[in-house]
């Protein structure tokens, strides 16, 4: 609040006083009064309320600085009717504005924790949707292991795509809520990665898929549950990208402050215009467009989860010849 | 040692039951499905399985209550199938005695590996001597992974060990390549067709290195026998 703002807001008042000003002063000069004498009754008129615009003004901005002050250090600003002050003289406008705060305040939590509950009931019943569509898809793949066919075996392929979906989906919808979903512990990489692999196990096997896993006994922080999904999907696009003699090679190295854990494979690669938005929604890039329905989605969900969690993910490529990601697990402790 | 196997499976999604059903009696299992959810351990007393594959989610108790139940009356070994990838169902599940678990959909080759592997580490470790086998004078040592005939020692390495064990434990008739590379899977060793060839070539070497009369034969586009 700035001196000159203020007295903007009382050039209504300042106006009357000084019409009141002249009028007296008209009427004393008429009544022939000395000049003196209406110099002094001039300075009396005027001293009152000169003197209260300054203490008001000078309270009021006292009074509304503390309110951004205390706003500024909470962390939940719409918390601030709780914190106004109670000041005396301006114990009206203090009390009206309090209660009109709190009663917007009231009605926007009633259409936040509706919308919240909203969310929680939905992301409720696709969990629950998704592990009941997992009982059919695995009646499926029982019957096409008992009726090997060509046929059976390119829907299987499809089947394992869905079944890959899904679990993208379940992760997503999960993500929203990770802060309540994770627990950071010392976790061995290789225990993460390899039921990673496992889970691709049977398109790594009849694909003929070298995997080669190397110095993976590093113990970083992270979330297990999180990081085997994260894992899941860079081997799931390794294996869908694959070129003659297909590799994966899965290795992790340290340095002062951190480890790495690196998915190479001598795949198809990336061209390098798409390499900078890989991690764009909905980015399918060339590859993508190339084959195999790509959602543009798997590597977009696995970089947030990948920052929430605290880690970095960086991506390295030649198209042609190879691709390699790397995630990197800082060593400090961090803030939870 | 047990000729067939007897499995009894609690699968409350009939269509799903009738095939794995098929699959398992391809293996060579004879399988027993519970009829009623409600007395499951009854039924396990009058059948006396070798092992259970309980799935979890159940119309009328909880797959755990059943496990639990199933405990006070039976060291059977239970293989528990879940949908929900929670690791405290997995943790629960083991906590209350199952010996392992297998998360839905699964792949039915690895469910077929879980339970073999199962059932070899409950009835036949428990039964041959120790840690070795023997096989027409052939000495194997899966203490301290090496082989011998007559005075003559070649050491194994890890793969070659696991190969080896699975031929020598059904010799005599097929391994499949198959059922090869998933087993190493199960055991965490991610090898793959070309892996496996080399392993085999390097056994045979070291199989005539012992002057042993034991072969290992191919059966082309199939698997192995140990001969």
């Amino acid at each position: 609040m700035k001196f000159r703002e203020y007295i903007k807001e009382y050039e209504l008042f300042i106006f009357f006083e000084l019409l009141g000003l002249i009028i007296i002063d008209i009427y004393l000069f008429l009544i022939n009064t000395f000049f003196q004498l209406i110099i002094i009754i001039d300075i009396i008129y005027l001293l009152s309320p000169l003197l209260f615009m300054i203490y008001n003004f000078h309270k009021k901005k006292e009074y509304y600085s503390t309110i951004y002050r205390t706003m500024d250090n909470l962390e939940k600003k719409y918390f601030i009717s709780e914190f106004m002050a109670q000041e005396s003289f301006i114990s009206l406008e203090n009390e009206i504005m309090k209660d009109i705060l709190n009663t917007m305040f009231l009605s926007m939590y009633e259409d936040i924790k509706n919308s919240k509950e909203k969310q929680l009931d939905y992301q409720e019943f696709l969990e629950i949707w998704i592990h009941e569509v997992k009982n059919p898809l695995l009646t499926l793949k029982l019957i096409v292991a008992n009726n090997k066919t060509k046929v059976n075996k390119s829907i299987l392929e499809e089947l394992e795509k869905i079944e890959n979906l899904l679990e993208q989906i379940l992760y997503y919808s999960r993500y929203e809520n990770l802060e309540n979903d994770y627990v950071i512990k010392e976790t061995l990489i290789e225990d993460f990665v390899k039921n990673a692999i496992k889970k691709h196990s049977r398109q790594i096997i009849e694909n003929n898929i070298k995997i080669q896993l190397s110095n993976l006994d590093n113990i970083v922080k992270t979330d297990s549950k999180w990081m085997e999904f994260v894992c899941s999907q860079i081997i799931s696009n390794s294996i869908k990208y694959v070129k003659d003699n297909p590799e994966v090679k899965i290795f992790a190295f340290e340095d002062n402050n951190s480890v790495a854990l690196v998915f190479e494979d001598n795949g198809i690669g990336i061209k390098s215009k798409d390499l900078s938005r890989l991690f764009s929604k909905n980015f399918t890039g060339y590859n993508g467009r190339l084959e195999k329905g790509s959602t543009g989605f798997g590597l977009y969900i696995i970089n947030r989860i990948v920052h929430k969690l605290g880690h970095e993910i960086t991506v390295d490529s030649q198209e042609g010849s190879y691709t390699k990601i790397e995630v990197k697990f800082s060593k400090a402790v961090h803030k939870w | 040692m047990i000729d067939i196997y007897k499995v009894f499976i609690v699968e409350d999604n009939l269509k799903a039951l009738k095939e794995l059903e098929i699959l398992l009696k391809r293996y060579g299992f004879e399988i027993v499905c519970a009829k009623d959810f409600s007395d499951i351990p009854l039924q396990i007393q009058n059948v006396k399985p070798h092992l259970i594959l309980l799935d979890i989610n159940l119309p009328q108790y909880d797959g755990f209550f059943i496990c639990q139940n199933i405990r006070a009356v039976s060291k059977v070994p239970i293989i528990i199938v879940t949908a929900r990838d929670s690791d405290v169902d997995t943790i629960m599940g083991i906590r209350l005695g199952a010996d392992d678990y297998i998360k839905k959909p699964y792949s039915p080759e690895i469910l077929v590996v879980k339970v073999q592997a199962v059932l070899r580490r409950v009835y036949e470790m428990a039964s041959a001597d120790e840690s070795c086998m023997k096989y027409k004078g052939l000495f194997f040592d899966l203490k301290d992974y090496s082989l011998k005939y007559e005075d003559k020692t070649v050491e194994l390495t890890k793969n070659e060990v696991k190969i080896l064990f699975l031929l020598m434990n059904k010799a005599g008739s097929i391994v499949t390549r198959d059922e090869l590379i998933y087993e190493l899977w199960n055991n965490d060793e991610f090898i793959d067709d070309n892996t496996l060839t080399v392993n085999i070539t390097r056994l045979r070497k070291k199989f005539e290195s012992l002057d042993s009369c034991v072969i290992i034969e191919t059966k082309k586009g199939v698997g192995y026998i140990l001969k």
